[in-house]
């Protein structure tokens, strides 16, 4: 299993993004975190950078929301040439919603904001190998 | 109607019988005078079998005749029902006795002529039984007329009545279309408030939620930094108590809007035992705050299945309401029992607490009701869980009685459990 070393965020809610830069500072975990407010930014990072480990996508987003960029990454092949697990993350706390995320590939937790401590020891066991740090 | 009408317009038929040639001609010409038809018999055989065949006006008949005489003929003339009214004028010779036989016989007879027939007399006779004919026949045509008028008077009252009915019978089926549709408008109009009020919530949990949750979380980091000190700390967990008041009234709303309609997939063998264990120990500073006495027994019915949110949010609420409503003059008792009933698992919560009046009766299950104002809350609970009882085919209802306790009954239905999810049960 590959270290958690990258985490690509993608939402538009500025605060809340500064929520989750502070909770992951709180983990210890010293992931390298990179943020984009714009689905399609995200996508653009996505084309000239390396792949992170893990996606934090927000559901919604104006202009491209978490959906329309799951459809485009799976348009791009992303999901077969990378190993790269998403994470949906919403304030919406729609049952339809949590079905949904579970019928894309690729996409293994559907979090509820706000993200906890807890929630990323969590994923980082699961996914990560690691036992937690600290 | 038409035949009658038909046979009034003929001209009238005058039969003269006699056995000798030469008197029928001689009758026959004097009678020619008159617009009438005139038929001639050699016997009263013959006159009997025309009578059949014709309507006539007036029989003119000689009394002297071989083998069936005058008199006979007008015996059976009389004898028949369709002739019996025929004017008949006997043709008698000036004979004492067959005079007296006339007078004595009664045959109905109207009138004599006495041969040889003197030509004024005959011609004034026939006249008179003409135009008696004719009047009769004009007034029978006017009452015929009339009787039409009346039949078709009254087939136009009959057809103007089913032309109303028609009417009638229409405007009522265009109501009924009208009403169909307005219906079928309503029904329209529901699902699209359903729609919106749907998407409302979805707005809610995110454009709502989402500030929220971002103050929630900048407060802990503003605590936990260290920017509070001993001046504003009252001032800062006044704004996070708000805040999460927010938070929560907004997450209930949502649940009240939008809970989910069938979760199949989430039903699960649930322990009544390790569930309700899980809520006490959620509720642990409530309970120990109330200082209440709870009593479980699952021993009927240890085991349903169920969805585990709803399960646990059924016992969470009705638990919280007893110890929210506990009467401030005793200690709280609540007891929590199972038993099964049919494919029910019937659950029951009882406390000894203040009970429910009348009046709080019909608004239990209300939104936004909370029966007193001793109590914090946002009166949403029992509606929520009545609406995730009731879809998944179950019922709740309680008995109650002021200032002696409550005891709700919750009628679990057994759900079918889901073969991919079997067993994960936490």
């Amino acid at each position: 299993m590959a270290k958690l070393n990258n985490v690509l965020v993608i939402d538009d809610d500025d605060e809340y993004n500064f929520l989750t830069e502070d909770t992951f500072m709180d983990t210890e975990l010293e992931c390298n975190l990179v943020f984009k407010e714009m689905a399609q930014e995200a996508l653009d990072y996505l084309e000239e950078n390396s792949f992170p480990d893990l996606i934090l996508l927000d559901i919604n987003m104006p202009v491209m929301n978490g959906w329309e960029f799951l459809e485009e990454y799976q348009e791009r092949n992303y999901h077969t040439k990378h190993d790269t697990l998403i994470v949906m993350i919403s304030s919406s706390c729609y049952h339809e919603d949590r079905v949904k995320a579970k019928s894309y590939p690729k996409v293994v937790e559907y979090i509820e904001k706000p993200i906890s401590c807890d929630d990323i020891h969590e994923l980082h066991e699961k996914y990560f190998g690691a036992t937690t740090e600290g | 109607m038409i035949e009658d009408l038909n046979s009034l317009k003929e001209l009238p038929k005058i039969l003269i019988v006699d056995d000798r040639e030469t008197e029928r001609d001689i009758l026959s010409k004097l009678l020619d005078k008159f617009n009438a038809e005139i038929h001639t018999a050699g016997s009263g055989q013959e006159a009997l079998s025309l009578l059949i065949r014709y309507n006539y006006v007036l029989v003119l008949l000689d009394i002297q005749m071989p083998i069936m005489d005058g008199l006979e003929t007008a015996r059976l003339i009389r004898s028949n029902k369709n002739t019996e009214n025929i004017p008949i004028i006997f043709l008698t010779a000036y004979d004492k006795d067959e005079i007296n036989m006339l007078q004595g016989y009664e045959v109905g007879a109207i009138d004599y002529l006495f041969k040889p027939i003197n030509e004024d007399i005959l011609l004034s006779k026939v006249k008179t039984f003409l135009k008696a004919y004719s009047f009769e026949k004009e007034k029978e045509y006017e009452k015929i007329l009339t009787e039409l008028e009346k039949k078709n008077a009254k087939l136009q009252k009959a057809q103007k009545e089913a032309v109303t009915m028609m009417k009638q019978a229409n405007e009522a089926r265009s109501i009924a279309e009208a009403s169909q549709q307005q219906i079928k408008q309503q029904a329209e109009d529901l699902l699209r408030y359903n729609k919106e009020l749907e998407q409302f919530a979805y707005v809610a949990t995110h454009d709502l939620r989402a500030p929220i949750i971002n103050l929630n979380g900048l407060l802990k980091v503003f605590k936990k930094r260290g920017y509070v000190n001993d001046e504003n700390e009252e001032v800062v967990n006044k704004i996070f108590s708000s805040v999460s008041r927010i938070n929560e009234t907004l997450h209930d709303l949502i649940h009240v809007v939008a809970y989910t309609k069938t979760i199949e997939d989430e039903v699960q063998e649930i322990d009544f035992d390790r569930l309700t264990c899980d809520v006490l120990q959620d509720l642990e500073k409530q309970i120990k705050e109330a200082d209440a006495e709870i009593t479980l027994d699952f021993e009927a019915a240890p085991k349903v299945h169920y969805v585990q949110g709803y399960a646990r949010s059924i016992i969470q609420n009705l638990l919280t309401n007893a110890i929210k409503y506990r009467s401030l003059k005793r200690k709280l008792k609540v007891t929590i029992t199972t038993k099964p009933e049919g494919n029910f698992i019937c659950l029951s919560v009882a406390d000894n607490g203040m009970g429910i009046d009348d009046k709080g009766r019909d608004k239990v299950f209300g939104l936004f009701q909370r029966l007193t104002t001793r109590v914090e809350g946002k009166g949403m609970g029992l509606y929520i869980i009545k609406s995730q009882i009731e879809s998944m085919g179950g019922s709740i209802d309680f008995t109650s009685t002021v200032d002696k306790g409550s005891d709700f009954k919750v009628l679990m239905k057994n759900l079918p459990l889901n073969k991919t999810e079997n067993g994960q049960a936490k």
